[in-house]
């Protein structure tokens, strides 16, 4: 009974160790499986013969006992946890952490290429926006050029020197990261949020869209709707059009400008029934 | 002899309306019966920390004279780009509720919430002493809800939309305060995107001679500043526009006029897209400035250096990392006030960096500001060392907030984790509430933090920890721990089972990219009715995935209310009847 979580009376002990690695990773073994079974109990190895309080007994009765053996089981834990370093919990772990996924930390390895993760460095996307339209902006000044040039002689003592002067002057057109902006399609009740900073050129963003709409107006399909065919058309020949805002509050089609000039300024995006594109004042400030 | 038993309820309720702490107010409507009406009847105030946690209903028979609401709906890795649209933390319930209950309701401030025009409308027709709203990191709503809520709230005193997302239709919005409205005294428009009415705009703040704070967006234009400051010389919170137009000597003088006549002026912000050649149009009036939010400002070192040495007595700085060490130096020296320091990235998402702005900067300004609580400071390389520096500089921290832009970075000094940085932090800040950990991180910094955190009270971890052990440190340690959020940690079940009652005790509990599965999911659900356990999936209805399978994303948090019924397609709870997971019984379209 003990060391063994249960629901109900379905045991799911060995369910619940399998997660430590990937779930996709198997447990091999009948031994494997007896190790970490004895683990889920917070005794240490040899002393499953004490009071199952200790355990993380889950059993699922629903009483106040519960949440007592819970509060219980932590405290024995903690207690467990603040022996020196070869504590039960972290010593089972570590025989387990030859099997985890690599996307889990253990590998202590500064990363080299540091691709862009989302919502990493934690800044709001308004101020990713500002922030590249500005350095653009900064970019241009030549009146701080002198200390441009001063702050970037300074190298760092890790060896790495930052160019003199060049480097502040590379035109970094866009960050390398992702500028999310909303983009709504008409009849789809939710919107959805696109990295721009994912594409380079119209056609990948139409098709990345035309992708994002599909999978939701297949939903809404299945809810007994008529079936909708779509091809999102840059040019228009398609049922459905994508269209943008931008930082003047007008609307404007997709395509006009050069891709760069559209990602500063673009606010948000729409997708709209190609059919009524005039109704929707595409090209001219909305009065309202 | 007659002994009253109590005092007439009168009384209690005038007593109870000086206590203006809710936690104080909390404990003495334990004590009895009559205590608790009288506290029911007088509390003036309320705080929703979590729109979920209660329903509108519940607030509203509980607390009958409320004069003042303040509701939070959206986690705060929504700010991130975490939680996907359409989550939720929708208005229109409670100011539905609200209309018929609080007729003589005064104060809304929302924060990460979906207002719609519908409801800023309602609030308009419904509340005849409204006095102060404010819509702080909200969307849903366009300018035609604004022009409601000017054209209807007579009384307005604040309107202030900070960082909030508003569909902006048209400028004409402002010109539905009326001509006989004149009780404005804060506006906050800086996160509108286009230009509102100008000519209406001044006459806005010609008319109201309260006037105290007024925050403007990128899109007023440099030259129209000079005529606001002109009819509004009282001011004592300003936030310029864009501050760049063509350099010509008259406008100069003109602006370095206006801002000069205002002398109460304490707090400044906006500034984007400046110029450095009309910064120093400002200088007048730093010598009283406690508030200089620079963080649109992108100009260098030493021009951000030479405005600060105009500002002996700020107490509160936010800056671009141009400011660099040099500044920093400069701040340390200069700024002996200062309580609150945020650095933020220029250039976030290149591995290289483009500033010379590394951990010293934050060491001089530990030493120099001797009054320093608050800080949020992101750079690219930090050191145990200057951690521990730093926490023994100054142990009267409350807010420390250290984003190293590479994740799991090392010290680069010693190439080791931070754990013993981050533990000096938390073992000579014994006061610290709020702290956001980075860089390569064990086990080891949680078992600090679980040991001497524990004023604690929300805690940020992102590409931290080694196992369960760290999430359990957390959860068994910091005993004020309210708001927990973490992201790409090899957290997983068994340091969330064991300590499940801890949730509970817990405003809420965000985990994303870690290790939990969807079976302990389903558990604690169950196990735990009073807390909601809701999953995030935008792929598959979770009945088709193996309880073994790891969730994406997880809210958990406490709730008197029960599972929300609105919730989109792609969040689940736990179904009651079978132990299974449903979306919500009602959909909810906007």
């Amino acid at each position: 009974m003990e060391g063994i979580a249960r629901i109900g009376d379905q045991a799911i002990g060995p369910k619940l160790l399998n997660l430590m690695p990937n779930c996709r990773e198997e447990v091999s073994g009948q031994e494997e499986e007896k190790k970490l079974e004895l683990r889920l109990g917070l005794a240490p190895p040899g002393e499953r013969g004490r009071r199952h309080h200790h355990n993380l007994n889950l059993r699922g009765d629903g009483s106040d006992l519960d949440r007592g053996l819970l509060l219980s089981s932590a405290r024995s834990l903690r207690s467990n946890v603040q022996h020196k370093s070869t504590t039960h919990f972290d010593l089972n772990l570590k025989d387990v952490k030859g099997e985890h996924n690599t996307t889990t930390t253990t590998t202590f390895q500064k990363r080299t290429a540091p691709g862009p993760v989302v919502g990493w460095p934690p800044v709001r996307s308004f101020r990713k926006n500002i922030t590249a339209n500005s350095i653009n902006n900064c970019l241009k000044r030549p009146s701080s050029s002198h200390d441009a040039v001063e702050a970037n002689n300074k190298s760092l003592v890790d060896g790495e020197a930052i160019d003199g002067g060049n480097h502040n002057y590379q035109m970094i057109e866009r960050p390398n990261g992702s500028m999310f902006v909303k983009i709504n399609m008409e009849g789809v009740a939710i919107g959805r949020k696109v990295d721009l900073g994912a594409y380079d050129t119209y056609d990948k963003l139409s098709s990345a869209v035309d992708v994002l709409f599909r999978d939701l107006l297949a939903v809404q399909r299945d809810g007994g709707e008529e079936a909708i065919t779509t091809t999102e058309g840059v040019d228009g020949r398609g049922e459905y059009t994508i269209v943008y805002e931008d930082n003047e509050g007008d609307r404007m089609l997709l395509g006009d400008v050069p891709w760069h000039m559209f990602v500063s300024t673009v606010k948000r995006l729409r997708v709209l029934k190609t059919s009524e594109l005039s109704s929707h004042g595409i090209g001219g400030r909305q009065e309202r | 002899m007659a002994v009253p038993s109590s005092f007439p309820e009168e009384v209690l309720e005038h007593i109870f309306s000086h206590l203006t702490s809710p936690s104080h107010l909390n404990a003495a409507s334990l004590v009895c019966k009559s205590w608790y009406a009288a506290d029911r009847y007088s509390r003036r105030s309320a705080f929703v920390g979590n729109c979920y946690s209660l329903s509108p209903r519940a607030l509203v028979s509980r607390f009958p004279n409320l004069r003042s609401v303040e509701i939070k709906g959206k986690p705060h890795f929504a700010d991130f780009n975490l939680v996907p649209e359409g989550w939720g933390g929708h208005f229109f319930p409670w100011v539905r509720s609200m209309s018929t209950a609080y007729p003589w309701l005064q104060e809304i401030r929302l924060k990460r919430m979906v207002v719609t025009d519908d409801a800023l409308e309602l609030l308009g027709r419904s509340f005849v002493h409204f006095r102060v709203l404010v819509l702080a990191f909200c969307e849903g709503f366009s300018t035609d809800g604004l022009a409601a809520i000017a054209a209807n709230c007579r009384n307005l005193r604040e309107l202030d939309l900070r960082e909030s997302e508003v569909e902006d239709l048209s400028g004409h919005w402002i010109g539905h305060f009326p001509d006989s409205f004149t009780s404005l005294v804060s506006l906050d428009i800086s996160c509108l995107s286009t230009e509102v009415n100008f000519p209406a705009l001044e006459r806005l703040v010609s008319r109201c001679p309260d006037l105290k704070s007024l925050r403007l967006n990128r899109a007023v234009p440099l030259e129209r500043l000079v005529s606001l400051l002109r009819r509004a010389p009282q001011l004592v919170d300003f936030g310029a526009g864009a501050y760049s137009a063509e350099l010509h000597p008259d406008v100069y003088s003109n602006l370095a006029g206006a801002f000069s006549g205002c002398r109460e002026l304490r707090s400044l912000s906006g500034f984007s897209d400046v110029i450095p050649a009309y910064i120093p149009a400002v200088y007048s009036i730093c010598f009283g400035l406690t508030t200089l939010n620079l963080c649109y400002v992108t100009v260098q070192s030493p021009e951000l250096t030479n405005l600060i040495n105009q500002c002996p007595n700020l107490q509160r700085l936010w800056v671009l990392d141009y400011i660099e060490d040099s500044g920093l130096e400069a701040v340390a020296s200069t700024c002996k006030d200062l309580q609150e320091l945020r650095v933020f990235p220029s250039d976030p998402y290149n591995a290289e960096p483009n500033v010379f702005l590394t951990e010293q900067g934050l060491v001089s300004v530990s030493l120099g500001c001797t009054k320093l609580q608050s800080v949020l400071y992101f750079c690219r390389r930090f050191s145990n060392a200057a951690l521990v520096t730093i926490a023994r500089n100054r142990p009267n921290l409350t807010r420390f907030r250290l984003c190293i832009i590479e994740p799991r970075s090392r010290d680069y000094l010693t190439l080791e984790p931070l754990d013993t940085g981050f533990g000096a932090i938390v073992e000579n800040c014994k006061d610290l509430r709020r702290l956001s950990l980075s860089g390569l991180l064990t086990d080891k910094v949680f078992e600090y933090i679980g040991t001497y955190g524990k004023k604690l009270e929300m805690l940020s971890v992102a590409f931290a920890g080694e196992s369960d052990a760290g999430l359990h440190h957390i959860l068994s340690g910091c005993d004020s721990l309210r708001k927990l959020e973490i992201r790409d940690c090899p957290f997983g079940d068994k340091a969330l089972l064991a300590n499940a009652a801890k949730l509970e005790t817990m405003r809420s509990l965000w985990m994303s990219s870690c290790l939990v599965s969807l079976g302990a999911c389903k558990f604690l659900g169950r196990k735990m009715p009073r807390l909601n356990v809701e999953v995030i999936d935008e792929n598959a209805h979770p009945s088709l995935r193996p309880d073994d399978c790891l969730v994406e994303k997880l809210y958990i948090y406490r709730s008197l209310a029960g599972p929300r019924f609105d919730m989109p397609g792609f969040v689940w709870t736990v179904d009651e009847d079978d132990s299974g997971m449903r979306s919500s019984s009602i959909h909810v379209s906007s």
